[in-house]
């Protein structure tokens, strides 16, 4: 046997409880990545336990793309710990060392983008991650993430302006900026016996600046969040557990006409949004303060070469807008969101392939109200379902291996703006295919090669555009319009790995994605013409014992 | 010029101090009591002896080095609370508390690192047990690896661990001063008349590897009718930026009553040691949002006698999102150390350390020509310093110093900014008399430029004897200081015809151009004694006593063999008793003094220049402005030192080997404290008839002789004068807790509570003193007596110390709690409050209480304005700043630092009440990685 054939048997078998992980609920990581594409590359299981996810929220993102199988990572590894965010089983199910740099570097452009998105985006990111035993019964995982970002043409004021909140606002002049983020993240499992407790904690901090602009933006914003778990093995195989999660989230941005002059449209839902004629001496501020409870429970099971997990979450999200630079004690605009998420999967080794299904959804509602008023004037339904089925090839003696994934998911969203008398109704579906294939090159070199391509279908109703005013036809409209359009995504990607000493490797990847209406030349009222792509390419240093 | 010759006080102390220093043999003896700490230094991973690890106990001189088995022995160590240090170039250094009896021996084994982070019960925060070197009052003892793990820009970041230390973002923003033991002061209470921090900053001595570092000499001030505003240290403490963190080793922080050999100062002492001797090379990376910053450090030993250490470093902040400034630091260190002689127990019989150290601090503004055209700014502070430091060992702890420094700096100030002003005469007469003037005003680019190259030389010599006396063991030191310091820039200078700042009409003078290379040098000397003994009583209780007397003297020539201008006898007192070994008792009292610093000294001339005649035409040519120049001089020749009388309680009790809660309670009395002072007096204008009061004629007119008429001005000259007096009292806690051990997590708990009180023995003028100047019908307006301001800070830091040393990890998160911050003046503020009146010639009358109410002052019966007499009170809050810490592969450390980590805005628009707005959230990575692989050799 070759040392890569035992590489590919690593990577693609070992992971036995492991179910194909995709996250179950969205991150701000993702988001503040501010674009649909340009985010699923590698192994994004890796960090999905980390406790700041966003849940009660579903980004509007249509059109994308499947996440990579990337036969060439290690195997995606789920469980209560790695999918179910329920640090107290880490202990149990972590019994290796990694530790894993990577320095990643991704270009986004095109024109069909969402009204917030900017035009061009290039983000250098720095990583780190690693997981060891501590002892015969601490298990400890952690990472840092450095993050650089060049933007040309942002918009958006805010950093999450595609998420469910009805509060966002735009710049019309869209001039460039940086962002620097830095995000670190780690969680602390024991094994107490058949208990085990944990705990993870997450921090993320933005800081965002307008590059040669008349009207400088400032913008900033931290992410603190924590969670406590504890599971049980309760015999049989069988554990269950619970964790309760709080993550916080606190944006402020500033605007400063010094030598020239914007507007900002404030939005507040679907009214039309307040314009603001920016010009000296006039400043715009707007600071946002979330908070998020969740609590959970879990159990999975590994019954006779069946291993599956569930996860069952309530969450609750209040995010408070203001606008007052010179008050802290000033009323505020408020967005609530109450909503639950459940999660299943289910794998299962049948002769040299191991299957993996999957399912998900979550389901919400939101409602908003304005620091002036008494009752809520905005509010939303909205529910996201998904499932995906993957096969893998188990490479034992043989030097390749392949997999096809098949995913599916569904967004349904009910929006109303009870002031402005405007509603929308869209209900999206997404099948999606993956298939990738992996094998020796030289006897040291792994390489894999993967496509990707999902269909993306709605259906619904969205209000006239050309009944509305300026400002809705700005931000809203575009909006809207990709969401209520059919797209197409094609991925393409290769990887490498290259064993440097035992232990040590080397990686390579690169990931190209295609966005684009379908089909061509679809015209609904201020759809964006052309397409949009993103390239990733990354390079990256492994240790695992 | 006449002599203010001072009157020595003696207080109690002295006394005491004298009769300690009297019976003090000076004679060496051998070390004879204390008891003995032995262990064996092994290696944390491989738990392999380790040999040749220097073992020092902390805050003497004591040390051993370890042998082939990893043994070392150390004797005479005195009981009670200590700490071990164990140093080792390959090792990061390891500080171990150890509980010492008064006889016996003690078994302290220790484990040493590669990488500190690996090792269990690293010390990353303030160690109250720590001690300072030779010092038995208050102090706090900062360690290399709580220098690393506070993640700081510069010397300032780091201080944050000394109680009552406000958090600040890391980063390079503004001038950064220390504040020991300060509070608020309502409005307006800076004892140097806002020109150049507060009295903390005053009043706090740096010592930077051996050698007091000044800024006496510091003259870029506009002074204090400047205009333009300018950042500057001028009259207070240095810049903390220019010493960075990175190339720090240890920091000592002498809050209570200093040795005698410490001086000019009223605040404490804080003394810094940078890395120096064999150090690893290694590469830090400071990856930030708004600051980079990069060191490069590393040391080497050769022929078996000699070390050099080099270091280089640069950062730079972008101060604002908004614009292009930036601030910037280069920073460079050689340092060199050679044996020469028979070794003995301390080391070489000679020992030669030679440093230079050069930085250079830029902040630049650059003009905005859309936003704000015409204004720019450009300020440049650098440095470079020799020091020569020559070590004698004598055997035992007795041994000969001299240290030696000779510190130049170079300072530009470039100020620029857009003006606007009415027409107005004006004259660049220099000698007093009366001149024809021209006109200024309009719109014009206003350009200052300041540059000075203060100087300072610096030597100290001392002898240290130690001994055993009557059962006493004793440490006599004896030295002498001598300073001197001047500026040789070109000084203040700008275009006269488009001046920076004028006042118009004569009635605040405008400035003239000034050289500081014309500013006289100031000499001072100090000579101290300083003795510390310590006897065991009853087997195990300990009295350990310091004690001292020092002499500053300020010379009125530029050498040390001119005359006195002022002196300050300043005896202190430090006594500690041990009843048992985890428990320390501790008074302390003393005497410290500060100079004034050369600008206070030697202010410059003002000049006003009294209007006769203001013909303004609209034709250039027919303008006529006739000006009298008046020059007074400002100089104190009174002005001297500011004395501080400090005293201290403490109690210090060691929970065990790596627990301690300390308590100190202590009251500084400050006397005499410079600020200005400001005198009134009177010019006598003349007005002249013109001999053609037409306009178009095309020529100027020209006044007829004499005067027709003439009336008074009053003025007020600003003078330096010794005139506040500062009370500051306060509690401190410190609380080390022992380790939880399930959960690898300690908790510290600092906390300070400090009080001041401010006394202004200045009269306070009606603040529209201008119309009262320019109006000349009014005979008379109300003055007040000097104000007291007051305010109070309660602080506690809370800090969570989790370690995981299986994965090389350290979390600290540290929350700053202020309990309580208030402010307010104490002064009546009611109608007859006021002391006495002004006339138009300047004259001071003074107006008895029981007449304010009659008749004939009712015109002055108004009540002062300006005062805050009601408490205010900033609202309580709190903030959170993050540090963690971990290995990297190869042995290098990542760091991630988050300040204000919630990113929380405090408490701003909430009526009635002060607003408090915390800094915003500051973030980023810090790197470091060891060199030593790449070296050859090593």
């Amino acid at each position: 046997m070759t040392r890569s054939a035992s590489i590919l048997r690593r990577f693609a078998a070992t992971a036995a409880i492991g179910i194909a992980g995709t996250a179950w609920a969205s991150t701000i990581e993702a988001q503040a990545a501010d674009d649909i594409l340009g985010r699923a590359t590698g192994s994004g299981w890796m960090t999905n336990w980390a406790p700041y996810a966003l849940s009660s929220d579903l980004p509007r993102t249509p059109g994308r793309p499947l996440s990579e199988i990337a036969l060439v990572e290690p195997l995606p590894r789920t469980g209560l710990f790695w999918t179910g965010r329920n640090p107290g089983a880490l202990a149990f199910e972590l019994d290796d060392s990694w530790s894993d740099f990577r320095l990643q570097r991704t270009n986004v452009s095109g024109e069909y983008r969402r009204p917030l998105d900017a035009e061009r985006v290039t983000r250098n990111r720095l990583s780190a991650l690693g997981w060891t035993p501590v002892g015969d019964a601490t298990a400890m995982i952690g990472g840092v993430v450095a993050e650089r970002y060049g933007i040309e043409g942002a918009p958006s004021v805010v950093l999450m302006p595609n998420g469910s909140s009805p509060f966002v606002a735009a710049d019309t002049a869209g001039p460039s900026a940086q962002r620097t983020v830095v995000r670190i993240y780690g969680a602390i499992g024991r094994r107490i016996g058949r208990v085990g407790l944990g705990a993870s904690v997450a921090y993320e901090a933005h800081d965002d600046g307008t590059r040669r602009y008349g009207v400088p933006r400032t913008g900033r914003a931290v992410l603190p969040a924590a969670s406590v778990g504890a599971v049980a093995d309760v015999g049989g195989g069988v554990m269950i557990g619970g964790y309760a999660r709080r993550s916080d989230f606190a944006e402020t941005a500033r605007m400063v006409p010094l030598t020239g002059v914007t507007h900002v449209y404030v939005v507040h839902g679907y009214g039309e949004p307040q314009n603001i004629e920016l010009a000296s001496p006039n400043t715009y501020f707007v600071r946002f303060d979330q908070e998020v409870h969740a609590f959970g429970a879990n159990v999975g099971a590994d019954w006779a070469g069946l291993s599956w997990n569930v996860l069952v979450e309530s969450s609750a999200l209040l995010r408070l807008r203001s606008t007052s630079l010179s008050s802290t004690i000033a009323p505020t605009d408020t967005w609530r969101t109450d909503g639950w998420t459940l999660g299943a999967a289910v794998r299962r080794r049948l002769g040299p392939t191991m299957w993996t299904v999957e399912a998900r959804g979550q389901d919400f509602i939101g409602s908003a109200q304005l620091a002036d008023a008494e009752e809520h004037y905005f509010a939303t339904e909205e529910s996201s379902f998904g499932g995906s089925v993957e096969a893998r090839v188990l490479p034992r003696a043989a030097t390749w291996t392949a997999a096809v994934r098949f995913q599916i998911d569904y967004e349904r969203r009910q929006r109303v703006d009870q002031e402005a008398e405007l509603y929308s109704e869209l209900e999206n579906l997404a099948p999606g295919l993956a298939v990738a294939v992996a094998g020796m090159v030289g006897g040291r070199v792994t390489v894999s090669g993967e496509g990707s391509f999902t269909s993306y279908a709605t259906r619904g109703a969205v209000p006239a555009a050309s009944e509305q005013a300026a400002g809705y036809r700005h931000v809203m409209a575009p909006d809207l319009a990709i969401l209520a359009t059919p797209a197409k995504t094609w991925t393409a990607s290769i990887g490498a790995r290259y064993p440097l000493r035992e232990g040590t490797e080397l990686s390579f990847g690169a990931r190209h994605e295609s966005l684009a209406p379908a089909p061509p030349g679809a015209t609904l009222p201020f759809l964006p013409a052309g397409r949009r792509s993103a390239t990733t390419l990354q390079f990256g240093v492994s240790r695992s014992r | 010029m006449p002599t203010r010759f001072p009157s020595i006080r003696l207080p109690p102390t002295l006394l005491v101090t004298l009769l300690f220093v009297w019976v003090s043999p000076a004679v060496a003896q051998d070390v004879t009591s204390g008891a003995v700490v032995t262990g064996r230094v092994v290696d944390s991973a491989t738990d392999a002896v380790i040999r040749g690890a220097l073992i020092e106990i902390e805050g003497t001189n004591l040390r051993a080095i370890s042998d082939a088995q990893g043994v070392y022995r150390v004797a005479g160590v005195p009981p009670g609370p200590q700490v071990l240090r164990a140093r080792l170039i390959g090792y990061a250094e390891t500080r171990s508390p150890v509980n010492v009896p008064p006889s016996g021996v003690v078994t302290q084994d220790l484990r040493m690192g590669v990488t500190a982070l690996e090792m269990a019960g690293i010390v990353v925060t303030a160690d109250p047990l720590g001690r300072a070197r030779g010092e038995l009052g208050t102090a706090t003892v900062i360690g290399a690896e709580a220098i690393r793990a506070q993640t700081a820009a510069s010397l300032a970041g780091i201080l944050e661990l000394v109680p009552g230390v406000p958090l600040q973002p890391p980063g390079l923003d503004g001038i950064q001063q220390i504040q020991l033991r300060s509070a608020v002061m309502a409005s307006g209470g800076t004892a140097d008349g806002g020109q150049g921090g507060d009295l903390s900053s005053f009043g706090t001595l740096i010592v930077l590897d051996g050698v007091a570092i000044s800024n006496n000499a510091n003259l870029q001030s506009l002074g204090p009718r400047g205009e333009l505003p300018i950042p500057s240290t001028a009259g207070g403490g240095i810049d903390l930026r220019r010493i960075p963190a990175s190339t720090i080793e240890r920091v000592e922080v002498l809050s209570g009553v200093p040795s005698t050999r410490y001086g000019d100062l009223t605040h404490g002492a804080i003394i810094v040691d940078t890395r120096a001797g064999a150090v690893d090379p290694e590469f830090l990376f400071r990856f930030d949002a708004r600051t980079v910053e990069a060191t490069l450090l590393g040391g080497w030993e050769f022929r078996g006698t000699q070390a050099a250490t080099s270091g280089v470093n640069f950062a730079r902040t972008r101060l604002s999102p908004l614009n292009d400034d930036v601030s910037s630091r280069f920073s460079a260190q050689l340092a060199h150390r050679m044996g020469l002689g028979a070794a003995t127990e301390t080391g070489n019989r000679l020992t030669l350390d030679t440093r230079l150290d050069v930085f250079s601090l830029v902040a630049d503004s650059p003009e905005q020509p859309e936003v704000a055209p015409g204004r720019l700014m450009r300020v440049s502070d650098s440095g470079i310093r020799l020091a020569h430091r020559a070590r004698l060992d004598q055997g035992g702890e007795n041994r000969l110093e001299l240290t030696a420094s000779v510190d130049r700096g170079r300072q530009s100030t470039f100020r620029q900014n857009f003006r606007i002003r009415n027409a107005m005469p004006f004259t660049d007469r220099l000698t007093e008399g009366r001149s024809v003037g021209f006109y200024v005003g309009g719109q014009y680019i206003a350009r200052a430029d300041i540059e000075g190259e203060p100087w300072q030389l610096y030597g100290r010599l001392e002898q240290t004897f130690d001994g055993s006396w009557f059962g006493f063991d004793h440490t006599l030191r004896a030295g002498m200081e001598l300073r001197r310091e001047w500026n040789s820039g070109a000084g203040y200078q700008f275009d006269v015809t488009l001046p920076p700042q004028v006042s118009f009409n004569a009635v605040g003078g405008f400035d003239r151009p000034r050289r500081f290379d014309a500013v006289p040098a100031v000499a001072t000397a100090a000579f101290y004694l300083d003795e510390r003994l310590s006897h065991v009583f009853g087997g195990s209780a300990v009295l350990s006593l310091q004690a001292g007397v020092r002499l500053d003297m300020m010379h009125d020539g530029t050498h040390w063999f001119s005359g006195t201008r002022d002196a300050v006898l300043q005896p202190r007192l430090t006594a500690e008793f041990a009843p048992v070994s985890w428990l320390r008792l501790r008074a302390g009292a003393g005497r410290t003094a500060k100079q004034p610093a050369l600008g206070q000294l030697f202010p410059a001339p003002q000049y006003h220049d009294v209007v006769n005649v203001n013909w303004y035409a609209d034709n250039p040519p027919e303008r006529y402005a006739v000006l009298t120049t008046i020059v007074l001089d400002p100089t104190n020749p009174d002005l001297g030192y500011t004395i501080a009388d400090k005293a201290e309680l403490s109690l210090a009790v060691a929970l065990g080997p790596a627990s301690a809660i300390t308590v100190t309670a202590f009251r500084d009395q400050l006397t005499g404290s410079v600020a200005l002072d400001r005198r009134s007096g009177s010019f006598l204008r003349e007005h002249y008839q013109l001999n053609d009061s037409t306009f178009g004629t095309g020529r100027p007119p020209e006044l007829i002789e004499p005067a027709s008429s003439a009336d008074t001005i009053p003025y007020l000259l600003d003078r330096y004068g010794n005139v506040v007096d500062l009370l500051t009292r306060g509690i401190e806690l410190t609380a080390w807790l022992p380790e939880i051990e399930p959960i690898r997590t300690r908790f510290e708990l600092q906390g300070a509570w400090i009080e001041n009180y401010l006394d202004r023995h200045a009269v306070r003028h009606h603040h529209r003193f201008t119309d009262f100047q320019l109006e000349t019908h009014q005979t008379r307006r109300p003055f007040w007596e000097g104000a007291s301001s007051a305010g109070d800070r309660a602080m506690l830091n809370v800090r969570a110390i989790h370690q995981q040393p299986a994965v090389g990890l350290v979390i600290m998160g540290t929350i700053q709690h202020v309990l309580r911050e208030g402010r307010r003046d104490i002064a009546p503020t009611d109608s007859l409050a006021f002391a006495g009146y002004i006339t138009r010639d300047g004259t001071l009358v003074h107006v008895p209480p029981s007449e304010r109410a009659r008749p004939e002052y009712a015109d002055l019966r108004e009540a002062p304005v300006n005062l805050l007499t009601e408490r205010r009170e900033t609202p309580s809050d709190w903030l959170f700043s993050l540090q963690v810490s971990k290995t990297l592969p190869l042995d290098g450390r990542l760091a991630f630092y988050a300040f204000n980590a919630f990113d929380r805005r405090g408490h701003i628009g909430i009526p009635g009440v002060i607003p408090r707005s915390h800094p915003a959230t500051r973030f980023g990575l810090e790197v470091t990685m060891p060199l030593g692989s790449l070296v050859p050799g090593r």
